[in-house]
């Protein structure tokens, strides 16, 4: 019968092998046995600079046009031949002439839309705040990534930086998203409700809205695909240095087995 | 570190904050409720009211909807928000930078799950209150003999789903966590038992410490006290590639050192060399050895590839970036020079 080994030779046994594996890498490392695993250990996140931080910039500009020249209501009325167009933009600014019976339909206290006067300049406004507020965070982005290439930050608090800053442009996104809803609710509710004769065969549109709505989603997806492309960089990253932690010795032994 | 646990851990976030986001949308955008208004002679018409209508209404009830509704959005958002924080918590656990960090942020975002459930729950109520008042129904997205859709179903089904993965979300942190802290409380435990064992047995001889299993053997030698280990051979073993290092004290090990000094005063060069391996006769054969015993054919391998694989020379096409001109390159294992044929740009290649 065979004694069976204690613990303390059995880690005695163990730590002999963790010496003898690394005495033998090294010693391959140093023949050039294992060059081709060279390549391997140099593999390592590699920083670039945050590119995000312009294209939230142009993203944000582009929406400053969009608030500021497209129109925020697109009204046509009245019958067939002689229909009347009306173009409201931001600020209740009515482009053709001066048309009460418009007024009208956003001022009465029935409030058929959903809609006042007031919220085609407060809407416009917090649009404009949201979209600084994304002007802010992508310079936000410009300056750390100036700061990494002056500082060399470590990849670790590089990438987490730039994914919580990419994160938070969620928030504005929300508000560019939520301040406009209301006028999409309004153009629900037309279909819904009956207005007064006196508005027959109207039509509404508000295409500022729709526009910013899209706007606002492609925001969020941009800042969603920026959070996918630093979690997929991080993790195989990781997922290298994990198959070469457990591996790259099993690989060893298995060639001379 | 657990990738899968990554994984699923950012895509319930994800899913969280995306749900929550829609149940905010629709909940501004859809008409909630539709009010039984006497308007023409004729008889009574139904006026669909929407968030921001409600707010501009003077009636009490309508008025009470409105704030429900104001409620749920606020729980919404204060999901969205903490389901931020979760997905932030994803980036720093996985990067290891700041684990306690981590955790904190993970159990934070915990905090989710109390929000969804609270905005879901509004929801359901506010549907039931508004079937209860008198002139107020559900506003009505599709109406069959069968079946009656309500706009009000939408965030609720988006509601409900928030709070289902936001419960899962907590479910599988719960689980990390328990599983990272019994873990730790059974390597504590071993970690003892071991340092018992050593302390009831004093004859044994002193081992590295795990931390200091990790530095090279070269290392391990050149400090002054550490035990130099020994190789030797087990022929028997040397199949199986069983490690066989004795660490032992001996007059050979003095003589090694003896020997190592003399080498190292000798000249610079082996000095910096000496540095990552000690070059010696009696090292290199152990070393030898030791390599012959896990790949016996390694010394032979080495001369052979030296001897019939000249540096090799790889094609590749390379572009010109002055004229954008595409040629053909031999390149060795060295840098190399190369010149467009075209317009004379001359480069190096590494």
């Amino acid at each position: 019968m065979e004694e069976k080994p204690t613990l303390i030779e059995k880690r005695k046994e163990k730590i002999k092998e963790t010496m003898l594996d690394n005495t033998f890498k090294e010693a391959e490392s140093k023949r050039s046995l294992h060059s081709s695993d060279k390549n391997s250990e140099k593999k390592s996140y590699k920083k670039t600079f945050p590119k995000f931080g312009f294209v939230l910039i142009i993203c944000a500009i582009i929406g400053f046009i969009i608030v500021s020249y497209v129109p925020w209501a697109y009204i046509e009325y009245g019958p067939e031949t002689e229909t009347t167009t009306v173009t409201i933009y931001k600020d209740f600014k009515i482009e053709n002439v001066e048309n009460t019976q418009i007024r009208t339909l956003f001022q009465s206290p029935d409030y058929y839309l959903g809609l006042s006067v007031g919220d085609f300049s407060k809407t416009a406004t917090l649009e404009l705040y949201s979209f600084i507020s994304l002007i802010i965070i992508g310079i936000l982005i410009t300056i750390f990534g100036i700061l990494d290439k002056m500082r060399n930050f470590s990849w670790e608090i590089f990438i987490i930086t730039h994914f919580v800053i990419s994160t938070s442009v969620i928030i504005p996104a929300i508000f560019i998203v939520l301040s406009v809803a209301k006028f999409l609710g309004a153009h629900f509710i037309q279909y819904h409700n009956t207005l007064p004769e006196s508005y027959k065969n109207i039509t509404i549109l508000f295409p500022a809205a729709f526009i910013l709505i899209i706007f606002g989603f492609i925001i969020i997806k941009l800042a969603f695909t920026m959070m996918k492309i630093n979690f997929n960089k991080i993790q195989d990253t990781k997922e290298d240095e994990f198959f070469e932690e457990n591996f790259s010795s099993t690989i060893a032994r298995g060639r001379t087995r | 570190m657990n990738l899968e646990f990554v994984k699923r851990k950012k895509k319930l976030a994800t899913l969280l904050i995306i749900s929550s986001i829609l149940v905010l949308t629709l909940t501004s955008i859809l008409p909630w409720i539709s009010v039984i208004e006497k308007t023409t002679p004729s008889g009574d018409t139904l006026v669909s009211y929407n968030i921001a209508k409600m707010e501009k209404s003077n009636d009490n009830e309508i008025n009470d909807i409105q704030k429900q509704l104001e409620l749920i959005n606020i729980c919404f958002w204060i999901t969205v928000i903490f389901g931020m924080i979760s997905l932030a918590s994803t980036i720093i656990y996985i990067t290891e930078k700041n684990a306690s960090l981590a955790q904190l942020t993970m159990v934070i975002g915990c905090i989710t799950i109390i929000f969804s459930i609270l905005g879901t729950f509004l929801l359901w109520t506010l549907i039931g209150n508004i079937n209860s008042m008198n002139n107020i129904l559900d506003a009505v997205a599709f109406q069959n003999r069968i079946v009656t859709i309500k706009y009000a179903y939408f965030p609720l089904a988006l509601g409900i789903m928030s709070a289902i993965f936001s419960s899962f979300y907590v479910i599988i942190v719960i689980w990390q966590l328990v599983k990272r802290v019994a873990s730790s409380a059974e390597r504590k435990k071993s970690s003892k038992k071991e340092t018992k064992m050593e302390l009831d047995k004093p004859s044994v001889e002193k081992e590295p410490e795990p931390s200091e299993q990790k530095t090279t053997f070269a290392e391990s030698i050149k400090a002054e006290k550490a035990p130099i280990p020994k190789i030797i051979h087990e022929p028997e073993k040397s199949a199986e590639l069983e490690p066989a290092i004795e660490v032992e004290e001996s007059v050979h090990q003095r003589k090694y050192f003896e020997f190592e000094k003399d080498q190292t005063k000798k000249s610079d060069s082996e000095k910096t060399h000496s540095k990552e391996l000690p070059k010696s006769p009696l090292f290199e054969k152990a070393l030898e050895t030791a390599i012959e015993k896990r790949q016996p054919d390694a010394g032979r391998k080495e001369g052979e590839i030296k001897k019939e694989k000249p540096p090799e020379k790889r094609k590749m096409n390379v572009r010109c970036p002055r004229c954008k001109n595409v040629f053909k390159i031999e390149k060795g294992e060295k840098p190399t020079n190369i010149k467009c044929p075209k317009c004379g740009k001359t480069g190096k290649i590494n």
